[in-house]
Order: C-alpha cells, then structure tokens, then sequence
C-alpha cells in the first residue's frame, strides 16, 4: 500500500491505476464494473464524437409515407431552384404530435414543415393565441394568393380565433361506393336513391337476400364502435360536435335524432335480431376484399383517398364498385361530406418560414409541378382548384366501371361542408363513440324496443356534453376568446 | 437505529499520520470532512432535484398551464375539477382494479410456488427459479411489445394456442370449451380490442413478469424460517395446513409485507405496460391508469398542474395504502 | 399416511405444477426467438418454427392454416377446371371424408391432412400444366410464366405444379415457398432502422448511469453505516421522505426545471437527477455495517486517508451488493422509458425503448423486425443477469428477510 505522500483525495479517486496489474488483469470490484466502464466509455466517446447528421435547410416532418413521398421527389429541384436542402423524415403520428407539441412547449427548435393531422390540430390551439407554435399564416397566404386556390371550406381545420396556422393539403370531398351488381339483384336502382331514409328503406331487401354460408349482409360500412362515420353525416347537416363558440353540439336535438337513427341502423348481430340492421363493421378476421367479392359487405362513405386506396391496393376488385354522391338527409341539401386531412404547418423556430411555405407550395399547389408517378389514375383532389383541369381527373376509371372518378369528385368539391376543429374537438370526438356505444349496448341490452331510444340517447349525450363543458371551462386561456368568431 | 451502537468513535491521536504540524491538521480534516463528502451528492441532488421540485409541484398543482411558460393561478380548481373528472376516476378505478387483481392473483401463485421449491425434494430448483424469474428481467416496454404480438388477432401465439386447442381435441371437449362464453364461437378474442378485456389482459401479462419476482423474496423468507419451529410443531403433531398456517405465515411475515406493499405501489405506478400495449389508453379508455392520465395531461395536452395535481393525489393514496398495509401487519403480529 | 407415499404423492403434485409455470415463463420467449428468425412472409402460418424442408413434402397442414374452410368448401363446390382437376384425383379416402363435410362449419383435422397429402402427391407426380385450359383463368403469376412451354426436369416440374396451385388458389394456399431460418429480421433492423446507434446510446446511459449510481450510492452508505457526524438524522429524514416520494409527482415540475436549465434533450437530464439512489444508499448502509470496524481502524493506522479507505476496504467487502444493486439499477436504466420519452427530442438521441415504442407504431405488420428488436432489448440484460445471478439474488432479498 503506498504511504500518503500524495494528496488523499487524489489518492482516493485514482486507486485504479494503482490497482490494475500489467501480469494479470484484476480489478478488486470484480469484473462486471470494469466491463460496464468500458462499454460506457466507448459509447460515451461514440455519443459525443458522433457527428450531428447534417441539418437540411428545410426539413420536414410527416407521419405517413405517402405525404412523405413527394417532398423526396422534389427535394432536387427545390434545391437547385432555391440552394435549400430539403429532408423529410417519417415518424410514426401519434409521438409525431406529441415531439412537436414538446418542442413548443419549450421553445426548441422542431423541423420547417410538421405535416399535422386534422384530428389533432386542436392539442396545438389549447393555450392562448401566443403560445400557438405555428407561424401564423393568415396575411401571407391571402397576399401570396394561395386562400383563393383552395376552397374556402378547408381553411376552417387550421383557424383560431381567425388566425390560419396551416396551408390545407386536400378536398376529400366524400362519395358512396357500392357494389352494384349485388344492388341489382335485390333491385334496388341506387342512382335513384335521393335520400339516407330512401336507401335505409332500400337497403332492408338486400339484407333479406340470403348469402353464402348462411351469413348475413351489411348493406352500408358503418363503424359500430367509433363515431367518424356519424360525424361524416352529422357534417351533411352542417352540424360539427362542437361549433366555431366553443358550445358542444351534443344537446342539439338533430345530434340525438341522427345518433338515435344511426343506432338503428347498427345495432344488434343481424337483421333478424335487429330488423332495421342494415350496417356495421365486418367482423373480425374477414378479409374486407373478399367480403365484398362475396356480396356480403356492398356500401362504403368513401372520401376520395379511400376510392383511390381500394383502386390501388385491391386490384382484384376491378369493376365491382361504382361511385355516386351521398343520399342527402331529408331538408337538406348536401350531396357529400369530408372525412379526415392533413394540413402542413411551419414552426415558427423555423429558420425560413417563407421558403418552407414555398415548399408547401410546390409540392402541392404548384400548377405546373410535375404529377407524381403513378401505375394508376390518380383521382384524389388537389387542394388547388386550378389542377382540377389535368387530365387525370377526367379519365375514365377503370377500376370504377368506367366512371370518371374524378370528375364526380370535382362536382362535389364545393359542397363540402366546413369543418371546425377546436382544442376539445378530439375529447368531443371520444366521448361521442362513448356515447355510441352506451347508446348501442342499451338498445341491444333492451332488446331493440321501438321507444325510448331518443330518450335515451338525449340522456347520454347530455352527460357527456356536461362533462364537456366542464372542460372546456375550466381552460384559462380561452376564456376570454370563447365569443371570438372563426372566420 | 441500530446503526448508532456499532459506530466507532472518531479515532483521535494515535495514527501514525505524516509528520508536520500543518500536515496533520490537514489529515484530520479529511477525516472530519470525508462524511459529508461522501454524502454530499446525495444532499445537493436531493436540493436541486428533490427538495425544490416537490415546492415547486406544490405550486404548481395551484397553476393551470401550457407548457411551461403559460401559467395562470387558479386556486383549488384543479383538485375540486378532479373529483368531477370522470376520466380521473375512471384511471383510479382501473389502478385500483389492477392492483387488487395483482394481489390476489401474484400473491398465492408465487407463494404456492415459492413453497413448492423450498422443498428439498425438488430437483432443479435453480432451472426452476431462473425460469419463473427471468420474465422479470424483461423491460416493461419490451413485455408490452411483445405481448401486443402474443395477444394478436391473428396470429398471436394465444389465439392461435385457443384455436388449435378447439380444433385439435375429439367432439366432447372441443364442444365443452365451446360452451365457454369467452371463446364463444370466434376463436378470435380481441384481447386488444375489447373494453372488458383490457384489464384481464394487463393483470395476465402482470402476472407472467412479476411472479418470479415475488416467489425469489418468498424463497428468501422460506429459507431462513427457523427449522426447530417445524420440529416443534411435528411434535406437537401439527399437519401441514396447521404448519403452514401457525409457523410459515408468521414466519415469514415481513417478507409477505414487504411485497405486498411493494407490489401494491408498484401497481399503482403503472404505465408503460399499458401505454405500450394499447399504444395509448386502450378501447375506451379501458387502459387508462392513473400515471397515464397525468402523463397524457401534462405531456400530451401540456397542463402541468393539472399533472402536478394528480401527482399528488397518487402520492396521497401511495402513502394511505402503504401506512394500512404496515399497521395491519403489526398490529397482526402482536395479536 | 406414511413418509414415501407422502413424498411420491408431493412429488407427483409438484413438478406438474412446477413445470408447468416454468414452461409457461419461457414460451414467449421461444417464441420470440422463432419469431424473430423467422422470413416475413410466412411468419404467420407456423406457431413455433417452420417446418425444415424435408424432401418431398411440399405443403404442410400450416399451409392451408389461412383458411381451410374456404379451400375445402371451394373444392368441394366449385366447378372450375382447377378444382375439377384436384377432385378427379383426390384418394378414395379423402373424398368420402369430403362428402361427409358439411358446408360452413370447421374442417376436421383429419381431412386437411388427406387434402395436403394429395396435393402433394398431385404435386409430385403428375403434370398438372398437361392441359393449359385448365389454368387459363387462374391469373398465373410472372414467376409461373417463366416455366411455360418449357421442357422441365422432375424438380422444376414439381416447382412448376407447386406455384400453378398457388396461383390457382391465391387465398387458400397462402405461399408455397418456404425458406429456413434467417437473420433477415436482424439483417433489416440494423440497416433500415438506426438501431445499432439507438443501442449504443441506451449502452451510454445505462453504463454510466449504472456505475455513477452504484458509487455514490455506495458512499452515502458508508457515510452512514460507519461514520457519526451532525446532521445524520437529518439526512435519514431527508432519505425517508424520498422513498415516500413517488417519482412521478416530480416528472411535471423536473421537467419544468430541466427546461430552465436547458438539459431539454440532454442525457444529463437523464444521468444527474437519478446519481444517487435512496434505495441503494438504504441497501449499502445495510450492508457497510457489516464492514469490521477493525479493519478500517488498520486501515487508518496505515495512514489511509478515507476515500481510500472506503475505496480499497470497504467496498471489496460489500462486492455482493455491489452486483445486485448494478443489475437492479442496470435494469432500471435500460428499460427506462417515460423520462426519457419526454426529455429525448431528436431521434438520433434516443434509446432503445423509445425506438422501439416508435417502431410499433411505424411496423405494425412487420412482426419479425419488431421481435428482433425486442429481443435485442433483452438480451443485454439476460448477459449481466447470467453474470450476476448470485449475488443478484442474496442482494436483493437481503433486506426483505430482515425485514
């Protein structure tokens, strides 16, 4: 042992040097912590040596490798045009959203282009206006005139209080696809059909047909457990969960008509047990194509990304389905609806707020930009109105027996009913499925009797709306803006 | 403390130090030193990182806020919204839910097992231990994705084992486990998917990482259970029952508090098994406990005080439940 | 009851019961193991491992898993030529169990396995593409097509008839291909996926953590078990209230004051306010007392200062907790996750669990790439658990016995 010469406490946090000898590796702590010291060095060297991956000028965030494609693609000419490097990067939605909404909750800086779901957009506008931590967009999309190119109704998913926090990226304006010879044969003429009472009425003689396998027939997808596709027809109303003032919808007595009416049409196993049956969800482990080729499955609300999805991904279903318009609810006029949407927003951390908005831009405003290589006709609707001219939307589509699919979609584009998203639209939206299924499961429970269901449902849904409410008011930081309008 | 008794003074002259004057003061305030320098990390990270955070929770369980630059004074309305807040209650309910169900499942299994391999009849009792215990080495994270494979619709390992265990067996059984209502007609069970599910479906996978763990403290207490009790007690002709009941229990009490308690609080602090098996709260919210609630509230809506909030009513019920646990065992043991 | 046929009676009891939970334990990860192995494509036709391609046996029972009653029900029924042209062949045998077969209801084990040893026959010894006509309308893929109007040998005429009955029957017959094991999962993790920098950055936080927490835990301990100076009750109290403490109280206001410091996305936010542990300093206290005070008494006589001291004598001593607290305190670390999860912003910094929670998300479908990585989050692990077992386990139930 060395005498203590030195000076202890060097002494004391060195022994290891003394202890390691050159004959025999031995430390007196054993050898796990030395392994671990090692490993740790090595990796802390690596960490903090690791060269930063280059930061592009633009870089972009997206959640789905579609939206993620085309910034790719352009990533070349955008650079060559405007020296900026462009990179997107994929991640998946839901830590995607709550990175970004950390990132401003601390003010460090995130990337130049979040691609944002509309689903989620309402988590970012829950504090005060100031704390939003998107650039706000509102004057200079109106003067780089990029508000006329899209129609009007998709600008209300990225407002607050009147501020446009993002550049909407679609239509969806919404159709029906059915599969018609299976109509046909239960005689059902569906271009005729004018009303959601009409083809519920239409809908009982194809569900009385007898399927294969002693299964029985869903006339129209509708989900039994979420609200979306309620959603999608309360918007035909024009009736949002909750409006532009902060009020929760779900008292309104059109809400309670419609859920009540919606239950009818799901409830229950089959339509022996339930005979308004004519909708719902395919049971688990069937296979939604070969549902359809069965007949067993024939009515989707198709917005237009979904038409483009069965064209792509279930080729074997060529010819099958058609496209129409949405029966309209009785007085009122609207023909189609809008389900889901992306919209991109700039961080306001972001080191070129203008040229990410030119980014926007070009990939997908830009009339002249080039069309994305695809094996299929593309149909899904830019959201700039000028592009509807391209040859593309008014092709026949095979895959649809012919019809121009994208034509029907321009017809509809404008009838697409505004959607208002707030910072409770997403805890609105869970506790109206609640309501939904406790609604459902009292019918089912109650062995569907023919009152009380409104009753019912009014009850439910005013509970939630309480609880809603009670929310919504305790937020501080709108208090003081609830009467503010949405433009 | 029984600490105090085997300390020893501090040495005073006798050490043969370096000689010098100012060398020897210097030695004798390294000796007086070294204590706190010792415990000094632990002093200056409790300030930074324990003392004023808990103020700070404190003060901000007062505050509403959006994210950490937002924050606005609004008295008790986070405590008085809490009780209103069905979704708090439903995370109570479902932690509370969790926790018993460990209880009552973990608890006899890994005891029953612990017994079983204390005896020296057993051969390979190591094989057997690593194989209960080593589900415990698992991280949470990695357990939940794992087990969102395993519970798969599909072509998970369980439904599969379920389906074949229906088709394989002769008409009799496979007609028995039929009248099962779970199994049902659709050998498909949406362990994921269903509300009612969710919590069975945590409390399986609980059970498969903690079992192991509790049976090596049971193990433990078995062991050093004193053998001259049982001899006694063959004496006086006890049968098992009756020697398990009088001699083990007793016995090996403190062991059984310590994991009661510690299962208990383990449970309640439960989050990332769910969080990452249902990917969020779950069908309905079924999955929703309470660490999850104050994670979604101050993390992925941004009210930290809202969080802190909870934060508080967990430690609350932490600190009652632990407290009734320890007293009811003491108070069983004078009895 | 006499003593043996109590302990044959025990015994019979016991190892049922035993090993039926160890079995239970291990299965996940057997089948983690398989699975991770195992190519995409057929991942979900085999429970455990694929069959080995033996010779000869070109579909197995698992081939029709996807959906038996829809083939049998198609064969029975169907007036294609492709189900015609396996109906005029099918064994005498295997028809009078199809005519038994009611339509819509489960297929008898039994009768899939007289369908599978047919078609294999079929596959083997006839030519199944004699009359073209017979597959005109079965879609016949590009890999098909290439063997047309070629004249083939005995194995590529089995080739050939095997893929003709999969394009006959894309449902029924999912894939007839089958590959042996593969590292293709892991091959795939580490090249699409940044996983080796996620594990290198896991292997940083969790070694220097681990070792940063052992030491000072293990100084507060001693500090404590041997040394008699103002404030110690204080720190007890101090110690005390910690353990009642639950983290998660703090995570809201931690996080606010990391934010302050500016440790958003540092791993100091994840090294420093975990340094030292109250659970540790509890279980080195414990076991410092047992240090001799003798020998720290020599020790000074020698003229060692007191970080020596605790360094060179007390420490070797406790080298059993020394290991239990690393492992708990290594599996504390790599499997941390919420903290993390909130601090660590940029992806490149993040650790295993983390990328793997997002991996879920990305790869739903890709079940072997999400085993793969899981099991790489294991096994490091398992590794110290191995080299640790024993004083693992007499550490950690040290101060549970004792109550």
């Amino acid at each position: 042992m060395p005498s203590a010469q030195f000076p202890c406490f060097i002494q004391a946090f060195c022994p290891f040097f003394f202890r390691l000898k050159t004959s025999k590796f031995e430390f007196h702590l054993g050898y796990i912590p030395l392994v671990l010291m090692t490993i740790g060095l090595v990796a802390g060297i690596y960490v903090l040596q690791r060269p930063t991956p280059p930061r592009a000028d633009l870089e972009v965030w997206t959640f789905n490798p579609s939206h993620n494609e085309p910034y790719q693609l352009i990533a070349p000419d955008f650079h060559q045009k405007t020296g900026l490097t462009v990179k997107a990067a994929n991640s998946p939605l839901r830590s995607l959203m709550r990175r970004t909404l950390a990132h401003f909750m601390t003010q460090t800086p995130s990337a130049d282009v979040i691609m944002v779901e509309q689903g989620y957009i309402g988590t970012f506008f829950r504090g005060p206006l100031k704390d939003v931590g998107f650039v706000d967009l509102t004057e200079i999309v109106k003067e780089k005139g990029i508000y006329q190119l899209v129609p009007e109704s998709r600008w209300s998913v990225a407002n607050k209080e009147g501020h446009l926090f993002g550049v909407p990226l679609d239509v969806h304006p919404m159709m029906l696809a059915y599969h018609e010879q299976v109509w046909k044969e239960a005689g059902v003429d569906m271009e005729s059909i004018e009303t959601w009472e009409e083809f519920a009425e239409a809908a009982k003689k194809l569900v009385a047909m007898p399927a294969a396998q002693g299964r029985h027939r869903l006339a129209l997808e509708l989900n039994n457990t979420g609200s979306e596709h309620l959603e999608v027809m309360l918007l035909q109303k024009d009736i949002g969960l909750i409006d532009a003032a902060l009020k929760p919808q779900f008292t309104n007595p059109e809400v309670v008509k419609s859920l009540a009416w919606y239950i009818r049409l799901i409830a229950g196993r089959n339509h022996l047990e339930n005979p308004d049956k004519i909708a719902g969800t395919l049971s688990s482990g069937d296979f939604l194509s070969r549902a359809i080729q069965e007949g067993l499955l024939v009515g989707f609300l198709v917005a237009d990304w979904r038409a483009q999805n069965f064209q792509d991904q279930n080729p074997e279903l060529a010819g099958i389905l058609r496209l129409r318009p949405l029966p309209k609810f009785e007085g009122y006029h609207r023909r189609t609806s809008t389900m889901g949407g992306t919209m991109a927003t700039i961080p306001k951390t972001s080191k070129h707020p203008e040229a990410a908005l030119d980014l926007i831009y070009s990939v997908y405003l830009d009339p002249n930009a080039p069309d994305r290589p695809s094996k299929n006709i593309s149909f899904i609707l830019s959201p700039n109105r000028q592009k509807w001219a391209k040859p593309n939307y008014h092709e026949p589509v095979p895959f649809y027996g012919g019809q121009v699919a994208g034509e029907l979609f321009i017809s509809l584009a404008d009838e697409v009913p505004k959607r208002i998203l707030t910072p409770y639209t997403p805890l609105a939206r869970e506790k109206f499925a609640e309501a939904l299924n406790a609604c459902r499961t009292w019918y089912e429970a109650n062995n569907f009797p023919r009152e009380g269901l409104e009753e019912h449902c009014a009850k439910v849904l005013k509970e939630m709306e309480q609880d809603l409410v009670l929310r919504i008011n305790r937020n501080v930081f709108l208090k003081n803006n609830q009467s503010a309008s949405q433009n | 403390m029984s600490s105090l008794k085997t300390i020893n003074p501090p040495p005073k002259t006798e050490i043969r130090s370096p000689a010098g004057a100012s060398e020897r003061s210097l030695w004798s305030f390294q000796q007086a030193l070294a204590p706190y320098v010792l415990v000094a990390p632990f002093i200056i990270l409790f300030a930074i990182f324990m003392a004023y955070p808990l103020m700070k929770s404190f003060w901000l369980a007062f505050h509403q806020t959006n994210g950490p630059q937002s924050i606005q004074y609004v008295g008790f309305d986070n405590f008085t919204f809490m009780f209103k807040d069905a979704y708090f209650w439903k995370a109570l309910w479902n932690t509370t839910l969790f926790a018993v169900g460990n209880l009552a499942i973990q608890i006899p299994i890994s005891l029953g097992l612990a017994l079983l391999l204390n005896s020296k009849l057993i051969y390979g009792r190591n094989i057997f231990r690593f194989a209960f215990f080593s589900p415990h080495l698992v991280g949470n994270v990695f357990v939940a994705v794992m087990f969102s494979l395993l519970f798969g619709l599909q072509y998970g390992l369980i439904n599969v084992g379920i389906d074949s265990l229906l088709r394989l067996p002769p008409e009799s059984i496979e007609a028995f486990l039929r009248k099962i209502p779970v199994v049902g007609e659709a050998p498909q069970i949406r362990w994921l998917g269903k509300a009612e599910l969710a919590i069975p479906t945590l409390l399986l996978i609980a059970l498969w990482t903690s079992v192991g763990f509790q049976m090596i403290y049971f193990l433990a207490g078995l062991q050093a259970v004193d053998k001259e009790l049982y001899e006694a007690a063959d004496i006086d002709g006890a049968g098992a029952w009756s020697k398990f009941w009088n001699v083990t229990l007793p016995q090996i009490k403190p062991v059984f508090v310590f994991v009661v308690v510690t299962t208990t609080i383990g449970s309640y602090k439960v989050f990332e098994l769910p969080y990452v098996l249902f990917q969020g709260a779950g069908p309905n919210r079924s999955a929703l406990t309470m660490v999850m609630y104050l994670f979604f509230e101050g993390f992925e809506t941004g009210d930290l005080g809202y969080a802190a909030a909870i934060g508080w009513v967990l430690t609350f019920i932490l600190l009652i439940v632990s407290v009734i646990q320890i007293i009811l065992a003491k108070g069983g043991g004078k009895a | 009851m006499n003593r043996p046929l109590r302990i044959i009676l025990f015994k019979t009891l016991a190892y049922p019961i035993l090993i039926l939970f160890a079995v239970l334990s291990l299965v996940p990860f057997f089948w983690l193991v398989c699975a991770s192995l195992k190519p995409r494509d057929i991942f979900t036709r085999y429970t455990f491992l694929p069959p080995a391609a033996e010779g000869g046996k070109l579909l197995t029972v698992g081939d029709l898993r996807t959906s038996p009653e829809k083939f049998v029900t198609r064969i029975s029924e169907n007036k294609d030529p492709v189900s015609q042209l396996i109906r005029q062949n099918l064994s005498p045998k295997t028809e009078e169990m199809l005519k038994a077969f009611v339509p819509g209801q489960f297929a008898r084990e039994n009768l899939k396995k007289g369908l599978i040893d047919d078609l294999n026959r079929m596959i083997q010894e006839m030519n199944l593409y004699s009359d073209p006509a017979v597959f005109k309308d079965a879609n016949l893929s590009a890999e098909t097509r290439k063997f047309v109007g070629k004249t083939l040998g005995k194995e590529e005429q089995t080739d050939f008839n095997r893929l003709l009955l999969k394009d006959a029957f894309p449902d029924e017959i999912a894939r007839t291909e089958w590959s042996k094991l593969t590292f293709d999962n892991y091959y795939r993790l580490f090249t699409q996926i940044p996983f080796l920098n996620y594990i290198i950055n896991s292997a940083f936080v969790t070694c220097v953590g681990t070792l940063l927490t052992v030491f000072l835990s293990a100084a507060g301990g001693f500090a404590l078990a041997k040394y008699q100076f103002r404030g110690k009750h204080l720190v007890y109290l101090l110690m005390s209230t910690t353990l009642f403490i639950p983290g998660e109280l703090l995570l809201p206001s931690v996080y606010d004051l990391v934010y302050k410091i500016g440790w958003i996305n540092s791993y100091y936010s994840i090294l420093v306010p975990g340094a030292v542990s109250v659970f540790g300093m509890f279980l080195f206290r414990q076991a410092m007392l047992g240090v001799p005070d003798d020998l720290i008494e020599a020790a000074r006589i020698d003229g060692c200062s007191e970080l020596r001291i605790f360094w060179s004598v007390a420490l070797p001593i406790v080298r059993p907790m020394i290991g239990a607290f690393t492992l708990i305190q290594f599996l504390g670390l790599w499997n941390s996750f919420m903290w993390p999860g909130i601090i660590l912003q940029t992806q490149e910094k993040y650790t295993l669990p983390i990328a793997l929670n997002n991996m879920v998300g990305l790869y739903q479908q890709d079940y072997g790439l999400l085993m793969a990585g899981t099991l790489m989050g294991i096994i490091p692990v398992m590794l110290l658990f191995f080299a640790l077992q024993k004083e693992f386990i007499s550490g950690l139930t040290a101060g549970a016995v004792k109550g």
